[in-house]
């Protein structure tokens, strides 16, 4: 039903490649993702360590900590190849059309500047308001976001806050300008499950309100369900599943989205041993040749571990894999 | 689990608090600042059960968990190991408490010696629960095999190995003290999904051909539904809720515990979602019960009385006044 | 030859810890290479040029320069090593107790201690020292010390305070580590875990701190010897041997001041050059691992 217009992609990542300097060599850590989101579409990033997710999205905004580099590939936001921007215009771009979320919001917020203090200069740098209009309009923000007393809280440092509202600060300083997109990533792994379901809450309605398209970064599944309209399964850098989301989870195309799903600890399930993967990830560096699931895959057959599977499609749903037809639904 | 045999571990009343700094208006003022991490609390801990202890942050689970353990002294209430009180113990008889009672840490980086190779940090422990000579090696590869892992690990440094190998290196270490009891704080919190259940299974198998007590503490419900025999659920240092995990998560009595389940994300069921949402926790904890600030069903009469926990109908116990006859 | 650049941090490690073996033989072999007797005086080479028989030129004295500075270099190295032995010592076991038995009378206490040691400046307790002691060669319980012991017994003092405080803070943080806690578990004792599992831990910063002292010992020891304190006349040190090339700055003898200074500076990028490079050997290598998450 949600179709996204093909015309008018607003970010459109084509075959990215990311690694990181170790001595001579390039580790690879994010090997050829594609990824595609619609003005107003919510699209999940699953993924657990090693998976490239998070790197995918810091290659995004040009935040790769050092050591890493894009090595191929193109970002076209608004029909713009990002790669070939400026670093002046990647700054204009960052906080007024694209907006980050990050997991730990003690560390992303400067703990030596007041809440209002970050939110004005975030929003007199794209905008051009004086003083007394940025903080009104950062009250106005901090409302909207939920917390209380906001014109108190401008004054406040953010080690004076909680968690849970110093996440919420930081939507507010993502949406500040708003934006077209806002990336997610793990924004409410560090919180409790109560405020867990008041952010996810807000990140609804942000989206309702502002109309912003969301890039979903999260390793949890029920979340990223819950507010994913599509979804893309990362493993080992690479992209093994894509579709609309609840096709993708009712009936997932790939064996490692299978096996994860099963992992999955249900509150209503049965008592007893939890279901795993077993193995462990694989490291960077140290990759096997053929598909990177094999030597944990339940399906894996000897093809698998010589030759890269092939990307196959079935009604708007894409797994990489030799067999991904003969899945059976969970 | 015989459960007329006596508990393993008993508490009664445990109550810890922390003295705060004053600023220099508070002692003018004469006020004393105190934080209530644990608020009477008891509990009884059955031999060879798997405890599951609930909660979110600042419920007050992992100080309790380390005066499980003996690391914090408790400022007031009982503890018994065994049947005898823990405040008159010493010599041998605390020895004993000690070596009973293990603890198994959430962070897995922190809770290994970097220093230390896998080798020397068994061998430590295998010393110190009394080994001597050859027999230390020979223990220590045992307990290797116990908690799955391979010989070679022996050789490497804590940084070098993944966070779930660190973890049952954790377990192999408390293991080495052969413990009654084993708490395991938040014990896969750091790990993935998909990896999870290896240690929680490891854990399952250790209670079943050990027979080894285990307290589980996680914040997430649905591990604690999985494996665990009883649930306590807690909130700003109070036991709000216990009893099987059953009965507790299909027909939560008390209004926390039923907004936690709430809370719990559940898109992969396609429910539609019309939670309500839980009002942002403010202030300092109030007097009476706890949770009245946020709860939807609270009364007048919550703000003056203590709620206890008290049995209700189907048999577990919650600590609210809507539950119990009045 | 990657393991070996790693072990000292980069390039410049390398070169300081080179540099450094180097200085470390030549103040241990000085009786072996040094071509003359350093305190053999020939009123008739007074101040001569550098020349093939006198490689750095005579002093005032007619001793051979070259000689001197090789002695020199063992004087000051002496100093300066002892010196940095003392402070360790002593600074590390004040931080480390401090450190881990924090929260106590015992941190406080010592924390004031340090302060106090702290406070007062090193000329003021160079002047006091020599008041009370003299200068030459002392007595102490029937032992006699050179000159040189004064200084050290002072700079080790002094150094305390700074490799306390970098002790004590690994010793807090590393102190509230799962680690320790699992020790307890197993009934050990509290001196132990301090001293097997904490002290190690501690020690990365205290080593990069050392080299540094050093360094600045051997600036110092230049520094104080005309207050009285450093290597007395007629034993060379690269302090003395500066102090006493002052008067012949400008008139020409240049060799008097050069040496010595540039023993001096290159002693100085040595142990600098060593000291970063343990910095960014010992810290980051463990904490680089954690790039897995």
């Amino acid at each position: 039903m949600n179709t996204p217009s093909m015309t008018e992609e607003l970010l459109r990542i084509d075959g990215l490649h990311v690694g990181f300097r170790s001595g001579d060599e390039m580790r690879p850590v994010v090997r050829g993702v594609d990824l595609r989101i619609a003005p107003g579409e919510v699209v999940g990033l699953v993924g657990e360590s090693g998976s490239g997710k998070s790197m995918t999205a810091l290659a995004l905004m040009r935040l790769l900590p050092p050591g890493g580099a894009v090595t191929s590939g193109r970002i076209m936001f608004k029909g713009r190849d990002l790669r070939e921007a400026s670093l002046n215009d990647i700054n204009k771009l960052r906080g007024s059309q694209i907006g980050m979320i990050f997991q730990d919001p003690l560390t992303a917020l400067n703990p030596a500047i007041t809440v209002g203090g970050q939110l004005t200069d975030t929003i007199r740098a794209h905008q051009p308001l004086g003083r007394k209009a940025a903080m009104t309009r950062a009250e106005e923000l901090l409302a909207l976001v939920g917390i209380p007393y906001p014109r108190q809280r401008l004054l406040a440092y953010p080690h004076e806050l909680s968690g849970g509202m110093r996440q919420r600060v930081m939507i507010a300083l993502a949406v500040s300008c708003n934006p077209s997109l806002l990336i997610a990533d793990e924004p409410t792994t560090a919180l409790d499950v109560t405020v867990q379901a008041q952010v996810m809450d807000l990140l609804d309605r942000v989206r309702q309100e502002f109309g912003v398209a969301i890039l979903f970064i999260s390793h949890n599944l029920e979340l990223v369900a819950e507010i994913s309209t599509r979804v893309t399964v990362m493993y080992a850098g690479r992209v093994v599943e894509t579709g609309q989301v609840h096709d993708l989870f009712d009936a997932p195309r790939h064996p490692y989205t299978r096996q994860l799903l099963r992992c999955i600890p249900r509150l209503d399930g049965a008592r007893g041993a939890m279901p795993t993967i077993p193995g462990l990830p694989p490291r960077i560096g140290a990759l096997p040749p053929g598909c990177p699931f094999a030597p944990r895959c339940d399906m894996a057959e000897p093809r698998c571990r010589e030759q890269d599977p092939p990307i196959s499609w079935r009604n708007r749903q894409m797994a990489v894999c030799f067999r991904a037809n003969d899945m059976v639904p969970a | 689990m015989k459960a007329d045999a006596p508990p393993l571990m008993m508490l009664q009343d445990l109550r810890k608090t922390y003295r705060l700094r004053r600023s220099a208006a508070d002692r003018l003022k004469g006020v004393n600042r105190i934080v209530t991490a644990v608020d009477g609390v008891s509990l009884s801990i059955q031999r060879g059960s798997i405890l599951g202890l609930v909660g979110e942050s600042g419920c007050g689970k992992s100080t309790l968990a380390q005066i499980l353990v003996g690391l914090l002294p408790p400022t007031s209430g009982t503890i018994a190991y065994d049947g005898a009180s823990l405040a008159g113990l010493s010599g041998e008889a605390w020895r004993a408490y000690r070596r009973g009672v293990q603890m198994v840490f959430q962070d897995t980086a922190s809770s290994l010696n970097p220093r230390k190779r896998i080798r020397t940090i068994l061998m430590e422990a295998v010393t110190a629960r009394g080994l001597a000579g050859k027999a230390r090696a020979e223990r220590v590869e045992a307990l290797l095999g116990q908690v799955g892992l391979d010989l070679q690990l022996l050789d490497r440094y804590p940084h070098e190995l993944s966070g779930g190998q660190r973890q049952r290196i954790g377990i192999a270490r408390a293991l080495a003290m052969e413990p009654s009891l084993l708490v395991a704080d938040e014990p896969v919190s750091s790990l993935d999904v998909s990896l999870q259940g290896q240690i929680i299974n490891l854990l399952r198998e250790l209670n079943e051909t050990l027979g080894l007590t285990i307290v589980l503490i996680s914040h997430d419900l649905a591990v604690v539904a999985r494996v665990c025999d009883s649930i306590a659920v807690m909130y700003a240092g109070r036991v709000v809720e216990s009893g099987l995990p059953r009965q507790v998560l299909s027909a939560p009595a008390h209004p926390y515990t039923q907004a936690l389940l709430e809370a719990v994300p559940r898109g992969l069921e396609r429910r539609d979602r019309k939670r309500t949402v839980l009002p942002v926790e403010q202030g300092d904890t109030p007097g009476g019960c706890h949770f009245r600030r946020r709860c939807l069903h609270a009364l007048a009469i919550c703000a003056e009385v203590d709620p206890v926990l008290k049995a209700t109908r189907q048999g577990q116990a919650a600590a609210c006044l809507l539950q119990q006859p009045s | 030859m990657r393991r070996i650049l790693s072990l000292f941090g980069g390039a410049g490690g390398l070169i300081g810890g080179i540099m450094v073996l180097l200085i470390v033989a030549d103040g241990l072999a000085a009786p072996l290479i040094a071509p003359y007797d350093p305190l053999q005086v020939d009123m008739l080479s007074v101040l001569e040029d550098p020349s093939p028989a006198h490689l750095f030129g005579t002093d005032q004295a007619g001793r051979d320069v070259l000689s001197r500075v090789i002695w020199g270099g063992r004087a000051s190295l002496e100093v300066s090593a002892l010196a940095v032995v003392i402070g360790v010592t002593g600074g590390v076991a004040l931080g480390l107790l401090a450190g881990f038995y924090n929260g106590g009378w015992l941190e406080q206490f010592l924390m004031r201690v340090l302060d106090a040691m702290a406070a007062i400046p090193l000329l003021i307790w160079a002047i006091a020292l020599v008041g009370i002691l003299g200068v030459g060669p002392f007595t102490v319980l029937g032992i006699t010390f050179g000159n040189e012991v004064k200084l050290l017994v002072l700079l080790g003092i002094l150094y305390m305070p700074t490799l306390a405080r970098i002790t004590y803070a690994s010793a807090l943080g590393e102190s509230r580590n799962n680690y320790v806690a699992a020790r307890r578990l197993q009934g050990v004792g509290s001196f132990r875990i301090m001293v097997s599992d904490v002290l190690p831990n501690c020690l990365s910063p205290v080593i990069v701190q050392a080299t540094l002292l050093l360094a600045i010992g051997i600036i110092i020891e230049a520094s104080v010897s005309f207050v009285g304190l450093g290597v007395q006349p007629p034993d060379p040190s690269w302090g003395n041997m500066l102090a006493d090339a002052r008067n012949y700055l400008f008139s020409g003898e240049w060799w008097l001041s050069v040496f010595p200074g540039a023993a001096i500076s290159v002693s100085v990028v040595a142990f600098n050059l060593l000291g970063d490079g343990l910095r960014d050997a010992l810290d980051p290598r463990h904490t680089a691992q954690a790039l897995t998450a």
